[in-house]
């Protein structure tokens, strides 16, 4: 055949295939959003694409660079120093209009079905008037019958529930955001700032411009939070690229960021960071390679030299030597020593140890040991250091879901709902009152296992009520998120006589809610503020709410004001709201007097920033901090730089907590030098010692537990999901990754696994079934299986979503960290 | 006649797939198959030298495009053409029908980077591929996976503009060559890994195998065999190799799906 068309038939032809693709987005309205995904870093900016007012597209960010793909090509220094650059998103928001009209979304609210058991799934639409009489008359049933202790919540305190639990006299927290809590107590223990301060900050420029040597300790930054959307892997690319800045990457896992950032990678078993961390130690003391003026002007001295002795044996006999850690954390002491050498000279090193790395039992210590290394090296505040995480300009977020920070209403003064429990431990909080009302468990054991961060005279808790859901993505999927047994979960929720859920999704959590409450998206349904938190530069970036909700979805705080209304106190819990049909107006100015007192606080700092209306008239109405600074952030600027004391007893830095050494301390509340509480020490903190040490893991790989679960299990997020969020997105989830257990080829073949082979993955508390990646990726002994996999539970409580929340379990390590890590076996299922 | 085309740079590439959801999202194109814009990621090596690619690989609109010509075998006339503003090649959905003309796919087959893609394995799906963003194109906007990069890997333009920034290099390592079809890309490979410190990885795994010292004795080892770890059995890993044409929607998900 091979014959031509006309060239008149083919251009016509060619014209018509265009039409019919720009068809597709034809009189379309655009408008620009943050997204608000609690990734940890989050706040990319969304040019979302409108018609028939639902969304037809997302297109990233175009402010800067209009057009342009390598946007390093083109951008000036001062650009890439003031972050003058595109935010673009992240795999997971670019599947975000699929997530937001998903099939499953809470469209009403709803009651479980009369007859039905929880977790069957059975509900029935109930008015929002009727939902909310429900619960408000069971919190005053259980208040009245139970006590004030009655009402709990779940996996993270909610700040929403703080005054409106305060008003109405009854109800108990949980304490602790889980993600990096060991980093919070490191940082309040060592400089006295409470640790969700910005004073340790840097900023990616900082690293890009300043840093010598890149070390990414068990961080991917190419999966997790602070990864693709935030710049901070491509900045590390630059760095390696055009100031060649070596880059290694000491993790298990031959993981991405392993395979295309880091000039060398250099792995280590999971819990023994720690090790390592004190044979570097080792080395810089013994050999006189720290910063001793650094040391003597800002170091208490006195803990400095206790963990000085401790590492070099004196107090102990052991000398923390390479040899000794070589063993312990299977990196070679040649290594540790060059290693050493490489980061004394490197001046200063950009040494970011991941939150990960201290999600394990006893992580306290690698937390707190990785900061003390860098401040005796001197590299604190010096450009390009980290300390205890990545926290860009010391300036304020306006986040609305955290209403404590600027009042919404007034706020009570009587009452402040207790921490009675480590916020993840609360199915054993509920779960062991069995024990300890038969004797079995003393008082005092209860509340060391439960994390008890309140008033010792307290009488213990006496649940009867679960308030779960809120104010984010993550806190609304416990029995996959919690870093707890989710078949405790279940368990504790079936002991309650109340759970009401709020969500967006139908969520398996939500299943087993009795009361669903359903609420708004916080990206493109209502008001609220994208921030630029963990990402290493700082913005805050207005959500007009772009779309309206579907069904009768409501924003969380107008569900938390009509409760409140419902109990009594409506007017006092918010005094922005006049009416239902004024919600929005009154919501916005609210936003609007958050923003001013940031825009307030800001002017402290000769900043100039538009007027709340102003704002508001912007096309993209967005405060990108770094743009009014010449210079890249560094940490601690007023004791480093200014001379003046950090807020501890001995105004240095403090490596030994003198809280820690005193035993008539423990059980007591505790308070830093200010008299602020120390919100991640429970009262109670077990074995963590004075100074950081090493102590091996609860469920580590040195746990006689092997014997009979010989894998150690890796939790890590993925980049697909915001913690739980996005599983059920079906251009996500076996679309582009498929949900599997990591695990090494020697492992599996022993255990006659190949790749795609469905395997048994079970720990003493719980079993799922997913299919294996078998791989050389990550080391033997250790498995992989990404943390927010939904469950589906079959007849016999075993889970073939792939859920790792199935498996993880430690009622004996302290309690600072959620442990995101345990012990596993592995065995191919048959058939 | 004027011939734009990308920069794929391999050495930033990690395989999120931010472009190919971009893609999909762009052209509300279903779960599944359609995936105009496909990420390999493929393995090979073993410790210590494990080797991880990726690839984000759209149609690169050939200079010399033999899918057009084994398409009008088939179909008089052709039902794929390349146009002249960009150089962009198009398939043309009206005139496509592997039914009537019973092609047998022959675009997909003679395509050495396996870029047309169909719906599903039923014989009578019409061919699909990426069009360069053509509609972006024609309101001046660059193609959405271009702008979807967080590591900024990727690059669109005129050919010769793109070689002259980022260099000539058309070929990447398990990728066909690009003498027969010239295709309108340029690449930038990986950056070769640079050894900072010594590593002794015999001893290493050694160390590895043993439980450690703060474990009670009479544990068992961390693994069994240390063969099995440096010169594994390729068979079982999975994603061991580049699969630029896979057979079936069931292959081609398989090897354009990562773990995570």
């Amino acid at each position: 055949m091979d014959t031509e068309l006309p060239q008149e038939e083919k251009i016509k032809r060619i014209e018509q295939i265009k039409l019919q693709l720009m068809e597709k987005h034809k009189d379309e309205t655009v408008r620009y959003t943050g997204c608000s995904i609690n990734c940890g870093g989050s706040g990319c900016i969304l040019k979302v694409r409108l018609k028939d007012g639902k969304i037809t597209a997302i297109e990233p960010d175009d402010r800067y660079h209009r057009n342009v793909g390598r946007e390093d090509a083109v951008a000036t220094d001062d650009e890439l120093q003031k972050n003058k650059l595109q935010q673009r998103h992240c795999p997971f928001a670019w599947g975000w209009r699929r997530h937001l009209y998903s099939p499953n979304r809470v469209l009403y609210p709803l009651m479980r079905a009369p007859g039905s058991k929880r977790g069957e799934g059975k509900f029935i639409r109930i008015s929002w008037d009727e939902a909310l009489t429900i619960i408000a008359e069971k919190m005053k049933e259980c208040k009245e019958k139970y006590g004030p202790y009655s009402i709990i919540t779940p996996y993270i305190d909610n700040p929403m529930l703080d005054p409106l639990f305060g008003w109405f006299e009854a109800g108990v927290q949980g304490w602790g955001w889980c993600s990096q809590d060991a980093e919070r107590l490191a940082e309040h223990l060592m400089t006295g700032y409470p640790g969700w301060t910005y004073a340790p900050s840097f900023d990616m420029a900082d690293v890009l411009f300043n840093s010598k040597l890149i070390v990414l300790w068990g961080l991917d930054l190419t999966t997790t939070r602070i990864g693709p959307a935030h710049q901070f892997a491509w900045y590390v690319k630059m760095a390696r690229e055009k100031k060649g800045t070596p880059v290694i990457c000491i993790d298990p896992r031959f993981s991405d960021t392993a395979a295309v950032l880091a000039d060398q990678w250099i792995p280590i078993k999971p819990g023994t960071d720690m090790a390592m961390l004190l044979a570097i130690a080792y080395i810089v003391i013994k050999e006189d390679l720290y910063d001793k003026e650094f040391v003597e002007r800002f170091v208490e001295p006195k803990g400095f030299k206790k963990w000085a002795d401790y590492i070099l044996g004196v107090s102990d006999g052991v000398p923390k030597t390479p040899e000794w850690a070589e063993k312990i954390c299977a990196v070679p002491a040649e290594t540790i020593r060059d290693f050493t050498y490489l980061y004394a000279k490197s001046k200063p090193t950009f040494l970011y140890k991941n939150w990960s790395v201290a999600r394990k039992s006893r992580g306290e210590n690698s937390a707190r040991a990785a900061a003390a290394l860098q401040a005796i090296m001197g590299y604190w505040g010096k450009g390009g250091y980290s300390g205890f995480g990545p926290r860009s300009r010391n300036a304020p977020y306006i986040r609305p879901w955290f209403p404590m920070r600027i009042p919404l209403g007034l706020m009570p003064r009587k009452y402040y709902p207790p921490r009675m429990y480590r916020s993840n431990k609360w199915a054993q909080a509920v779960l062991l009152l069995d024990k300890v009302k038969s004797g079995e468990l003393s008082t005092e054991e209860y509340r060391r296992i439960i994390g008890w961060r309140a008033d010792p005279n307290l009488p213990n808790p006496n649940p009867k009520m679960l308030f779960g859901g809120g104010p984010q993505a993550q806190t609304v999927n416990t029995l996959v998120t919690g870093t707890n047994a989710t078949l405790h979960q279940i368990e504790a929720m079936n002991r309650l006589e109340m759970v009401v859920w709020f969500a967006t999704h139908m969520t398996p959590t939500a299943m087993y809610a009795d009361i669903i409450l359903p609420v708004q998206d916080q990206t493109f349904e209502c008001p609220t503020f994208a921030n630029n938190d963990y990402g290493g530069f700082s913005h805050n970036t207005f959500c007009p709410g772009v779309v309206k909700a579907p069904g009768e979805a409501k924003p969380f705080m107008w569900i938390y004001t009509k409760l409140a209304e419902k109990l009594g106190f409506g007017r006092r819990y918010n005094t922005y709201y006049t009416t239902d049909e004024n919600w929005d107006k009154d919501w916005l100015r609210y936003l609007g007097a958050y923003y001013n007192r940031f825009r307030d606080t800001m002017k402290r700092w000769e900043l100039d920033l538009p007027e709340w209306e102003e704002f508001l008239k912007q096309e993209c109405p967005s405060i990108n901090l770094d743009e009014y600074f010449d210079e890249p952030c560094h940490g601690y600027v007023n004791e480093l730089e200014l001379g003046l004391p950090f807020p501890t007893k001995s105004g240095k830095i403090e490596i030994c907590s003198e809280i820690l050494e005193k035993e008539e301390e423990r059980g007591k509340l505790h308070f830093d030098a200010r008299g602020l509480v120390i919100d991640v020490l429970p009262n109670d903190w077990r074995d963590l010692t004075p100074i950081p040490t090493y102590q091996p893991a609860v469920r580590g790989m040195e746990d006689p537990l092997v014997a009979k679960y010989p894998l150690m299990l890796l939790s890590s997020h993925g980049r697909y999901r915001s913690h739980s969020t996005g599983w059920d997105n079906p251009w996500l989830r076996g679309d582009v990754y498929r949900h599997a257990l990591w695990i090494n080829v020697a492992d599996a073949k022993v255990r006659g696994i190949k790749d795609g082979d469905i395997v048994r993955v079970y720990s003493d508390v719980g079993e799922v079934r997913v299919p294996a990646y078998v791989t050389t990726r990550i080391m033997p002994g250790v498995v992989v299986l990404r943390h927010g996999a939904w469950i589906e539970l079959d007849e016999k409580g075993v889970d073939h979503g792939g859920c790792p929340n199935m498996l993880l379990f430690d009622d004996k390590s302290p309690q600072t960290p959620a442990h995101a890590t345990g012990l596993v076996q592995v065995e191919k299922v048959e058939g | 006649m004027p011939q734009y085309g990308f920069l794929f740079d391999q050495s930033r590439c990690t395989g999120c797939h931010a472009c190919s959801i971009a893609c999909k999202e762009w052209y509300d194109l279903p779960p599944g198959p359609l995936k105009y814009m496909r990420v390999f990621e493929w393995e090979k090596g073993a410790f210590p030298d494990i080797k991880l690619f990726h690839l984000a690989i759209n149609c690169y609109h050939c200079e010399n495009p033999v899918c057009i010509d084994e398409c009008k075998k088939y179909v008089p006339g052709g039902a794929i053409y390349k146009e002249d503003k960009y150089g962009a090649v198009l398939i043309d959905p009206e005139r496509c029908n592997p039914i009537k003309y019973q092609c047998k796919r022959a675009c997909y087959e003679a395509c050495p980077y396996g870029s047309i893609v169909f719906a599903s394995d039923d014989p009578g799906e019409k061919a699909q591929k990426c069009t360069m963003c053509i509609d972006r194109l024609e309101q001046n906007l660059a193609p959405i996976c271009v702008l979807s990069c967080s590591l900024r890997a990727l690059e669109f333009g005129p050919l010769d503009e793109l070689k002259k920034k980022f260099g000539t290099l058309q070929q990447l390592e398990d990728l066909p060559s690009p003498e027969q079809t010239k295709p309108a890309v340029v690449f930038i490979p990986p950056t070769p890994k640079r050894q900072l410190i010594k590593y002794d990885a015999e001893k290493a795994l050694e160390l590895w195998q043993q439980r450690g010292p703060y474990a009670p004795p009479g544990l068992p080892k961390v693994f069994e065999r240390k063969e099995d770890v440096t010169n594994p059995p390729r068979e079982i890993i999975g994603r061991n190799r580049l699969v630029l044409k896979p057979k079936n929607v069931q292959e081609l998900m398989y090897y354009t799906a990562n773990d995570e």
